[in-house]
């Protein structure tokens, strides 16, 4: 019996790491784009060989070639927009969030209604007029323009709602009965227990942030405020593309990610019925 | 509801309940949400009602016949029906892709942290260079038929064929999302309590069985979640369309936001780029209303 | 107006420094070393220097040159590049402009464009700077920035296409490279055919397009055989692309794709990578796509004219970049000394060439002076080059209507080489743009 659960544990750490093998190997394909000429990119293409992943001659060119297009600036630009939205969105979806899973009062609906509307409209649409707004308040060109649209997240308060919800209610009104007030519930009680949710709603801000490419087009246009993924479109022009530093780009965007990935990681693995609140 | 809320709290909520600390907590929320989404498509019904011949202005009013004129575009039409088939596909595929990987990677494997993140990894990177690395990829002399041509197979057309470019999308957006929703559905098992699946071995459940009658019903609400926020992620989904095919061959891919985006962007046809818009936008609504019908129904 | 103006850019700065401090609280705690950057655009600067804003599409570093001779000539006068991604320059010119943002002062137009962007009221007129630059500036390209009689901005390059072949691979399948001659051009059956044989003795292609699917490259296949630009009538708003000529010349084109003397699959940006990697055996581009092929390790490479249909006239693209000024623009007079510089100096229009061919008349014979003065290759280039554009040049439609016709030909030229019948693709892209075009007429 033990003996079959490894064997069967062993089976699925083989299914696992081929199935993230696969999901990894067009990454891997970038990242060895990075390390090469072009050239030798588009050569090793066709046939297949392990010289299409591997690179024969390894150059860091490419990074150098980018860092010193202003690369790094653009990194610094995304990263600074997406924390602030990060922990300006978390605050404002949380707190939103609880106000609709826990307090009672008469709009309820309506206003859960306007946080669902919000998250199906295509934001791209109607980036446009938005974006002639924003020049009239002069949030051109500035870090708060690019942060706002991504603050106020339909798509994470309705998950952290959905959380929320599932607390026992118990526990708040034991707090209230100890005579917290509901700042102090939401703030003691809930956020405590709502690790996970939390990441997986920062995950929403982080994704919608950094991957952001129009909005950061129309507002940004200065080379100062560049972000991330308008600098790797340029290097595509009217008559060809950097591939190589187009990779290298893609790597060091990817690495950002990865590494607050895996840090977060152990929020994962804490779970509601761990911290001994349910059951 | 109100028996089982506490003498205190009762106290304190009068006629209006708790909307004076309401509006703390929402108010930033609700102004984010109005200002920042409601506004700009309102404005975009308004823009829909009006004709801007090649964005000269003055405008003038067309009304509903902007909307007539949209529903005799073929174009708009094949968009309309690529959109359903895309969503009819990718939604199913990827939520069920992604919870058989978020079960498998919720196992306690040696290195699995690791494996979950190179999964979710594709979501991190800007989709113009997940777009670059699958239109080289699903080049006809590309590695992707390089690798069939190993096993001796024939090589496949993807993007260049009209039956295969909506199939190959499919493919680029779910590497691309599956690992982001996965994640979600992780987190969701990692609060069901272990001892349920204790009892149901003990009553003799086999795997299946748990999955089926533990795991489904307790991830109840991260599926929730999943299922509405994927529907409508892919339903405004366009920027691999946009690169890597640009709606073709044949309009084969041509989906409704790709549709919204060339009117908007490339023809500057602001009129019927906002009357797309909102039927889009009333597209998600539908679909949305019906999910949450369907959601609430289940649970009695 | 000009103490309006003033006030206005005295108003700014103060909102800009008040602005700069909230900002600055809000963002405090997440970052102090990153900030301004907004401030400034557009505005004229404390000590009465004026900053210009350039908004365009080229590669790092194309107007570094040009840019510090006209600042050296012109102390008062400063010039600050946005540079947009290329696929997106037309589209973020347009929603600025629309939105009547001042930050606009200078932006670059391409030729076929201009009449959408003068309609729409988007380009100043540059009245006499147009009067200047006749005898200065070559009169085709000139004559293409024009809409209704005025100038609305002025050309800075023109473009046109050649043949490069690889001698390796044609020596390998025992085929004659093709004639130097700029007179005596190869047929395209002809090429196809010498491009069948080279995959035949081992190259993976036989040719390949620079500019693929892109109305830009594929506009001569036509006009060679008469079929004209696909554009007629009043204002060149009314469609016909589904000729004979035009059925024939991309009937031939289906052919290379069906017989896979030509890839399939392959987005423009990957076109060159194909034979600079040294497997193709033809590939039709620009004299730009030199400087990559001359970098290509082992690559053996020469140039001959642009290709012509048996029995057809010669046909090459044409046109380019055009730089005009913002109606928006708060310091309309400096940006055109800037565009004055750029265009009519010689010396500027120089600095200004990058890798590309200028259309001030001393530049452009500098151009030629400098690749013929290389020899070899490059002064075969040259002769090639001088005599596409003399006599072989074929312009962009200038009509108001150009974007919607570019975007669908551009789908339809996409769909033919995936396999698509080319007679019933041309007539029902034809049949889509009788129904756009409709709203251009009006």
């Amino acid at each position: 019996m033990a003996a079959g659960a490894r064997g069967g544990r062993v089976g699925m750490a083989l299914l696992g790491g081929l199935i993230a093998l696969l999901f990894f190997l067009p990454l891997w394909w970038a990242l060895a784009g990075a390390l090469r000429s072009e050239q030798e990119t588009f050569r090793t293409l066709s046939p297949v060989s392990l010289w299409t992943l591997i690179p024969g001659q390894p150059t860091l060119g490419n990074f150098a070639s980018l860092v010193h297009g202003g690369f790094g600036r653009a990194m610094l630009n995304s990263a600074v927009v997406t924390a602030a939205t990060l922990v300006v969105g978390l605050a404002i979806c949380s707190t939103a969030a609880f106000g609709l899973a826990v307090l009672r009062f008469p709009g309820r609906t309506t206003v859960f209604a306007v946080m669902v509307v919000s998250f199906l409209i295509p934001f791209d649409a109607i980036a446009i007029p938005l974006s002639a707004l924003f020049r009239d308040f002069e949030l051109q060109n500035t870090h708060l323009g690019l942060v706002l649209p991504g603050v106020g997240n339909g798509f994470a308060v309705f998950l952290l709602r959905g959380f929320f919800l599932g607390v026992p209610k118990e526990l708040a009104e034991a707090a209230h009965v100890d005579g917290l007030g509901w700042w102090g519930i939401f703030w003691r009680i809930y956020l405590p227990l709502s690790k996970p949710a939390m990441v997986g709603a920062g995950l929403i801000l982080f994704v919608f942030q950094w991957q952001a490419y129009l909005w950061p087009l129309l507002i940004a246009p200065s080379p100062a405020m560049k972000v991330a993924p308008v600098a790797i479109a340029q290097l595509s022009g009217e008559r060809g593309a950097d591939f190589g530093a187009i990779f290298a780009g893609a790597v060091l965007t990817a690495l950002v990610p990865l590494l607050v990935l895996l840090f977060f990681q152990r929020y994962f693995t804490q779970s509601l019925s761990g911290s001994g609140t349910k059951g | 509801m109100t028996t089982a809320t506490p003498r205190t709290a009762v106290g304190r909520r009068g006629r209006f309940g708790d909307w004076p600390i309401a509006v703390t907590f929402l108010g930033p929320a609700v102004l984010a949400a109005v200002l920042l989404r409601l506004w700009p498509a309102a404005r975009a019904v308004w823009d829909s009602l009006r004709s801007t011949p090649f964005g000269l202005a003055p405008t003038t009013w067309v009304g509903l016949d902007q909307y007539r004129w949209l529903f005799t575009d073929p174009a708009f039409l094949n968009s309309l029906k690529v959109t359903a088939l895309f969503g009819i596909v990718v939604n199913p595929l990827q939520i069920a892709v992604a919870l058989a990987l978020a079960v498998l990677f919720n196992e306690r494997i040696r290195g699995v942290g690791l494996m979950r993140t190179l999964v979710f990894l594709p979501v991190a990177i800007p989709q113009s260079v997940s777009a670059v690395i699958w239109a080289v990829a699903f080049r006809p002399d590309g590695p992707l038929n390089g690798v069939l041509a190993l096993f001796g197979l024939g090589g496949l057309r993807y993007l260049t064929s009209p039956g295969q470019a909506l199939a190959s999308i499919v493919v680029v957006v779910s590497w691309i999302g599956v690992g982001y929703w996965m994640m979600f559905l992780i987190a969701g098992l990692k609060e069901i309590d272990p001892n349920l699946y204790d009892a149901a071995a003990l009553d003799g459940a086999g795997r299946w069985a748990r999955f089926r009658y533990v795991t489904v019903p307790q991830l109840r609400r991260q599926l929730a979640f999943v299922l509405v926020a994927d529907t409508v992620s892919n339903l405004l989904l366009f920027a691999p369309v946009q690169i890597l095919t640009k709606g073709g061959p044949d309009g084969s891919t041509d989906v409704l936001m790709n549709d919204i985006f060339e009117r908007a962007y490339t023809e500057a046809d602001v009129g019927a780029a906002a009357a797309a818009t909102v039927v889009l936008t009333a597209v998600a609504l539908a679909i949305v209303v019906v999910q949450f019908r369907l959601l609430s129904s289940g649970k009695d | 107006m000009a103490t309006s103006t003033a006030d206005r850019a005295a108003d700014r700065r103060g909102r800009c420094r008040a602005r700069g401090v909230a900002r600055r609280r809000v963002l405090a705690a997440v970052v102090a070393a990153v900030l301004p950057g907004g401030c400034g655009a557009g505005a004229s600067d404390g000590d009465g220097t004026t900053t210009l804003t350039f908004v365009n599409a080229q590669d790092q570093g194309t107007f570094d040159q040009v840019i510090a001779g006209f600042e050296r000539a012109n102390p008062g006068i400063r010039i600050r590049q946005e540079v947009v991604p290329f696929d997106d320059l037309n589209s973020a010119v347009q929603y600025r402009l629309l939105s009547e943002d001042p930050g606009v002062d200078l932006f670059d137009v391409d030729a076929p464009r201009l009449a959408a962007f003068a309609a729409r009221g988007f380009l100043v007129d540059l009245g006499e700077l147009g009067e200047r630059a006749r005898g200065r500036v070559d009169p085709e390209a000139l004559a293409g920035t024009t809409y209704r009689g005025r100038q609305y901005a002025l050309p800075r390059w023109t473009s046109t296409q050649l043949l490069y072949y690889n001698r390796g691979l044609l020596d390998k399948a025992g085929v004659a490279a093709p004639p130097g001659d700029p007179r005596s051009p190869m047929t395209w059956e002809d090429v196809a055919a010498a491009g069948r044989a080279a995959q035949a003795a081992g190259a993976r292609w036989g040719l390949a397009f620079d500019q693929i699917d892109r109305y830009y490259q594929l506009q001569p296949l036509p006009e060679s055989l008469g079929g004209g630009p696909g554009l007629t009538g009043p204002d060149l708003l009314t469609p016909q692309v589904a000729n004979p000529a035009w059925v024939r010349a991309f009937t031939w084109y289906a052919s290379l794709f069906e017989q896979g003397v030509a890839p399939r699959g392959v987005s423009p940006e990957q076109t060159g990578p194909l034979f600079a990697s040294g497997n193709t055996a033809f590939f039709v581009g620009g004299p730009w796509n030199a400087d990559a092929f001359d970098q290509a390790r082992g690559l053996d490479y020469d140039v001959a004219p642009f290709p012509v249909f048996a029995g057809g006239r010669p046909a090459s693209s044409t046109g380019s970049w055009a730089t005009g000024v913002s109606p928006f623009s708060r310091h309309q007079e400096a940006a055109k000394e800037f565009i004055a510089y750029l265009a009519l100096d010689p010396t500027g229009a120089w600095e200004a060439s990058s890798r590309n061919i200028p259309v001030q008349v001393d530049a452009f014979e500098r151009y030629l002076g400098t690749l013929r003065g290389q020899g070899g290759r490059s002064a075969r280039l040259a002769e090639v080059v001088a005599h596409e554009l003399a006599s072989n040049a074929v312009a962009r439609p200038r009509t108001v209507g150009y974007v919607t016709f570019e975007t669908a030909m551009n789908k339809a030229f996409a769909d033919i080489r995936n396999g698509s019948d080319p007679e019933r693709r041309l007539r029902a892209a034809e049949a889509e743009l009788t129904r756009a075009m409709a709203k251009y007429r009006g």
